[in-house]
C-alpha cells in the first residue's frame, strides 16, 4: 500500500504552481477578468505547452498517458488559484467523448484539442438532470426530406467559444453524436456570467440542418450512458479535485488572517473559541483529501464502487465543505465579503461546485442505490 | 397565556393589507418577490407613505410621533409586509437613533433632528466599526478633539451601510484616552455633507454596493451635536445596540422566505416529480420550519415581557444569533432547489450588458447573489460570536 504522492506528481505540482504563481496570482486573474472579457481563453495556448490539454489521454494522440492521479493533481493546482479556462469542459469531457466513442477521425480530433489548435466541446448540462436533457431537450425533425434538430438548452459549460461542438440527440433507440462547426446557421448563443466568473450559456436550435456527414456515430442510448457516466463520474472527481485545492488555500488565508488581525489586544487566534475552528477545519480539509484519494483509486473498478466513491466526495463537498467555506468567511468578518479580497472568490467557486454535477442528494440516492446491503 | 387574535387585530391586519395595496405597485412588488432590490426613492417613497400613515415610527411614543403599536400589532404589520415583499424601512434613522435622541437628546436636538427622521428627509447611517475596532468596538481610534465650540474630528469609519445615501451619520469618537477604553468614547452626529468626509464604497461579493468606507478628516461638528455627556458615548451605544438586534432577528422576512421557499420546490422538478415531494428535500425544509417556529416564539415570549414594562436585554442577542443564521440556512436551500441557474449573476447586479435575459424561472433570479450576500448577517450588529460573548457574561452570569 503506498497512499502517498507518487515523484511525477511532485512535478506536475511544482511545475503547474510555477506557472500560476506568475500568471495567475489574484492580481493577474483580475486584469483577464476586467481585460480577457468575454473570453477567459488567456493561457489556454500555455495549458497546452506544458501538457496539460494532453495530461489524461492516451500517448498515440498525443497525450500523457490516463494516471489518474497525475490529472487530480494538477485539479488541485488549478482550484488553488482560481483559473478561468474552463479545462473541465474544453478538455477533459469533449476529449473523453471523442476517446470512448471513438469514429473515424477522433484522434485527429483529439489531437487538435491537446495540441490547443482547435477549440472542442460537448454540449451537456453539467446537472443532476443531464441524462434527462440529453434525452429529451433536442429533437429531429423531418423536413421535405431534411433533418432539422430543434430545442433548447440552459446552463452548459463551455460553449461560449468554440471551433467545434458535439451534440447527442436522441433517435429512436440511438443516440446520435453530431459534430457542428462554429459556422452553422441555425442555432442562437446567449451567453451568461455566473457568481464564480465562468460563462454559462444558453443555446437555442431553430432551424439547424443536418447533413449526413456530420453524424460521427450512432450508439444504443444503454451503451452510450454506461460510458457516458464514466465520464460524468471523471470530470465530478475532477471538480472535487480542484475543490480540494480551493478548500487547502481557504484554510491558508483563514489561518494567516487569525493570526493577524488582532482584537481585544492579541491575534484572534489565540482565543480558543477560534482555535478550535481552525482545527475543526484542519480535519475537514485532510479528511477530504482521503477520501479524494480514495476516489481516485477506485475510479476503474466496477462502477458501483467508482460511483458510490465518487458520490461520497461530491457529499463531502456539499456538506462539510461547504460548512468550511462559510466559516473561513465568518472568521474574516466584513473582510470576508468584501470583493477585494481573494476569499471571497474561493467561496463563490465552492458555491458553484456545490451546485454542479449533481445536488448532494442526487449524490445520496446515488450512493444509496449502489449500496449492495 | 394565549395566541388569540383580537377583533381589533383582525381589523388591523385588513389595514396593514390595504395600505399596501394602495402604496405599493404589483409590479415593484414581483420584482422584489423575484429577486430584484428597491431603489433610494422607492424606499423613501414607502417610509413617507406610512409616515403619513402615522405607522412609520413603530418604536417611538405617540408624544413624539409614533404609533405605540402593540407588540400583537407590530407582529401582524411585520408579517404582511413581509409576505408582501415591501421595501424595508431603513433602521438606522428611525429605528435606530431615533429612540436615542427621545431618551437621550436635548430639546433643541429632538426638534431639530426628529422631525425630518420622520418625513424620511434625512437618510441616515452608522458610524462605529473602524478598520482596526470591528468585534472589540471599545478600541475605536477616531478622535475628536474639542475646539471651542466645536470638535475637530480625525479617523476612519468602515462598513458603513448605505453611507453612499447618508445626509448625516450618528458616530462614535473618542474623546478621552487616558481612562478605561468603553469610559472615553462620545455619541456625536455628523453632517456628511461637512467639508473632510469621503465615502468610498465596499463592494461585496455579490458585486453590489451596501457598505462603504468613510474617511473623517479634520471634519468640523458642532458640540451641540453631542448626544448624552462627552464621554458617555457607551452607555448610548449600549441602549441603541439593543434596539438593532431586536430589529435584525428578521423573523417575518424569514418567514415569507420558506413561503417562496416552497412555491419555489414545487415548480422545480426532479426525478420527474416536483422536488418537494422529495423526501430528502422535505427533510429539509421541516428542519427549517422547525427552527423558524422556535425562533418566532422566542420573539414572541421576550415580546410579551417587553409589554409588561422591561426594556429589551440579552435576550436580543439570543434573537440576533438565530435570526442570521436562519437568514443564512434559507438562502442555502434555495439554492439547492433551484439549482444551476442560481449561480448566473442578475439582472440587477450585472455590470456588463451579458445578463440580459434571465434564462431561467424569474423565481431563480438572484439566488446565487443573495446566499452570497447573506453571509454578512453574522458579522454585521456585532457579530454572532460577540453576541455569544454577551449572552455568556449578561445571562449565564459567566
Amino acid at each position: 500500500m503506498n497512499l502517498s504522492i507518487s515523484e511525477e506528481q511532485i512535478l506536475i505540482r511544482e511545475s503547474a504552481k510555477k506557472f500560476l504563481e506568475l500568471n495567475y496570482s489574484f492580481e493577474k486573474r483580475r486584469e483577464i477578468i476586467e481585460a480577457n472579457h468575454p473570453y477567459y481563453f488567456k493561457h489556454w495556448k500555455s495549458f497546452a505547452e506544458l501538457g496539460w490539454l494532453g495530461l489524461y489521454f492516451p500517448e498515440e494522440v498525443g497525450g500523457f498517458g490516463e494516471n489518474t492521479s497525475n490529472l487530480m493533481t494538477l485539479m488541485e493546482c488549478l482550484g488553488s488559484n482560481l483559473t478561468l479556462e474552463p479545462f473541465t469542459f474544453n478538455s477533459l469531457i469533449v476529449g473523453k467523448v471523442l476517446q470512448k466513442f471513438p469514429s473515424e477521425n477522433s484522434n485527429k480530433f483529439l489531437q487538435e484539442i491537446i495540441t490547443g489548435n482547435k477549440l472542442y466541446t460537448f454540449l451537456f448540462s453539467p446537472t443532476e438532470n443531464y441524462k434527462n436533457d440529453i434525452l429529451t431537450n433536442l429533437k429531429i425533425e423531418r423536413n421535405k426530406g431534411k433533418e432539422v434538430l430543434k430545442g433548447t438548452y440552459s446552463c452548459v459549460f463551455g460553449i461560449e467559444k468554440f471551433n467545434y461542438i458535439i451534440i447527442p440527440v436522441l433517435s429512436g433507440e440511438n443516440i446520435c453524436l453530431y459534430l457542428l462547426s462554429q459556422n452553422k446557421d441555425g442555432f442562437e448563443i446567449r451567453n451568461y456570467e455566473t457568481i464564480d466568473n465562468m460563462k454559462c450559456s444558453n443555446i437555442d436550435f431553430n432551424s439547424l440542418e443536418l447533413n449526413k456527414e456530420e453524424l460521427i456515430l450512432k450508439i444504443n442510448k444503454e451503451e452510450f450512458f454506461e460510458k457516458f457516466d464514466y465520464i460524468f463520474d471523471l470530470a465530478t472527481l475532477s471538480i472535487c479535485s480542484e475543490a480540494l485545492g480551493i478548500i487547502d488555500k481557504m484554510y491558508d488565508l483563514t489561518l494567516e488572517y487569525c493570526k493577524t488581525r488582532k482584537q481585544f489586544g492579541k491575534a484572534i487566534c489565540s482565543f480558543q473559541v477560534i482555535q478550535h475552528r481552525l482545527v475543526d477545519m484542519h480535519i475537514i480539509k485532510e479528511e477530504m483529501r482521503s477520501l479524494n484519494y480514495m476516489a481516485q483509486l477506485t475510479l476503474n473498478e466496477k462502477k458501483e464502487i467508482r460511483k458510490k466513491n465518487i458520490s461520497l466526495n461530491k457529499i463531502f463537498l456539499g456538506s462539510r465543505a461547504k460548512s468550511m467555506s462559510q466559516d473561513c468567511i465568518q472568521l474574516h468578518g466584513g473582510m470576508g465579503v468584501a470583493k477585494e479580497m481573494s476569499v471571497g472568490h474561493y467561496f463563490s467557486k465552492i458555491t458553484s461546485f456545490c451546485t454542479l454535477f449533481g445536488s448532494i442528494d442526487f449524490h445520496k440516492e446515488r450512493y444509496a442505490s449502489n449500496d449492495s446491503i | 397565556m394565549d395566541l388569540n387574535f383580537s377583533d381589533e387585530d383582525a381589523k388591523f391586519r385588513n389595514k396593514v393589507k390595504a395600505f399596501i395595496k394602495d402604496n405599493l405597485s404589483s409590479q415593484l412588488q414581483k420584482k422584489a418577490m423575484n429577486g430584484g432590490s428597491y431603489s433610494k426613492d422607492e424606499i423613501i417613497k414607502w417610509q413617507q407613505a406610512l409616515y403619513k400613515n402615522n405607522w412609520f415610527a413603530y418604536n417611538w411614543p405617540k408624544a413624539y410621533g409614533g404609533c405605540e403599536w402593540t407588540p400583537m400589532q407590530r407582529y401582524i404589520f411585520d408579517q404582511e409586509t413581509a409576505f408582501a415583499y415591501t421595501p424595508q424601512i431603513i433602521p438606522f434613522g428611525v429605528t435606530m437613533v431615533g429612540p436615542v435622541i427621545i431618551e437621550f437628546g436635548t430639546d433643541l436636538q429632538k426638534q431639530k433632528f426628529l422631525p425630518k427622521i420622520l418625513s424620511s428627509e434625512h437618510w441616515w447611517c452608522q458610524g462605529y466599526s473602524e478598520p482596526e475596532a470591528g468585534s472589540d468596538l471599545a478600541t475605536l481610534k477616531t478622535k475628536a478633539i474639542s475646539d471651542g465650540n466645536h470638535y475637530l474630528v480625525n479617523g476612519t469609519k468602515t462598513w458603513t451601510t448605505l453611507a453612499q445615501h447618508a445626509d448625516w451619520m450618528f458616530c462614535l469618537v473618542r474623546t478621552d484616552n487616558s481612562s478605561k477604553p468603553q469610559e472615553g468614547i462620545s455619541f456625536i452626529l455628523i453632517d456628511m455633507k461637512s467639508k473632510g468626509i469621503t465615502v468610498d464604497p465596499i463592494i461585496t461579493l455579490d458585486e453590489s454596493h451596501e457598505i462603504n468606507t468613510v474617511y473623517l478628516e479634520d471634519v468640523v461638528v458642532p458640540k451641540e451635536n453631542l448626544i448624552y455627556q462627552e464621554n458617555k458615548g457607551w452607555t448610548v451605544a449600549k441602549y441603541l445596540l439593543s434596539h438593532e438586534r431586536t430589529s435584525i432577528a428578521q423573523v417575518a422576512r424569514s418567514k415569507s422566505a420558506i413561503k417562496k421557499l416552497k412555491n419555489i420546490a414545487s415548480h422545480q422538478i426532479y426525478n420527474n416529480k416536483p422536488l418537494i415531494n422529495n423526501a430528502r428535500f422535505r427533510d429539509k425544509l421541516t428542519k427549517l420550519e422547525m427552527n423558524l417556529y422556535s425562533l418566532e416564539y422566542t420573539e414572541l415570549r421576550i415580546l410579551s415581557e417587553e409589554v409588561k414594562g422591561s426594556a429589551p436585554g440579552p435576550e436580543a442577542s439570543f434573537l440576533k444569533i438565530r435570526g442570521s443564521e436562519l437568514q443564512q440556512e434559507i438562502s442555502e436551500l434555495t439554492l439547492e432547489a433551484v439549482g444551476a441557474f442560481g449561480l448566473l449573476k442578475s439582472n440587477n447586479y450585472s455590470q456588463d450588458k451579458s445578463n440580459k435575459y434571465f434564462p431561467g424561472p424569474e423565481y431563480a433570479n438572484n439566488i446565487g447573489n443573495e446566499y452570497l450576500n447573506l453571509r454578512k448577517t453574522t458579522i454585521y450588529g456585532g457579530s454572532n460570536e460577540i453576541q455569544k460573548n454577551i449572552l455568556s457574561k449578561m445571562v449565564l452570569g459567566l
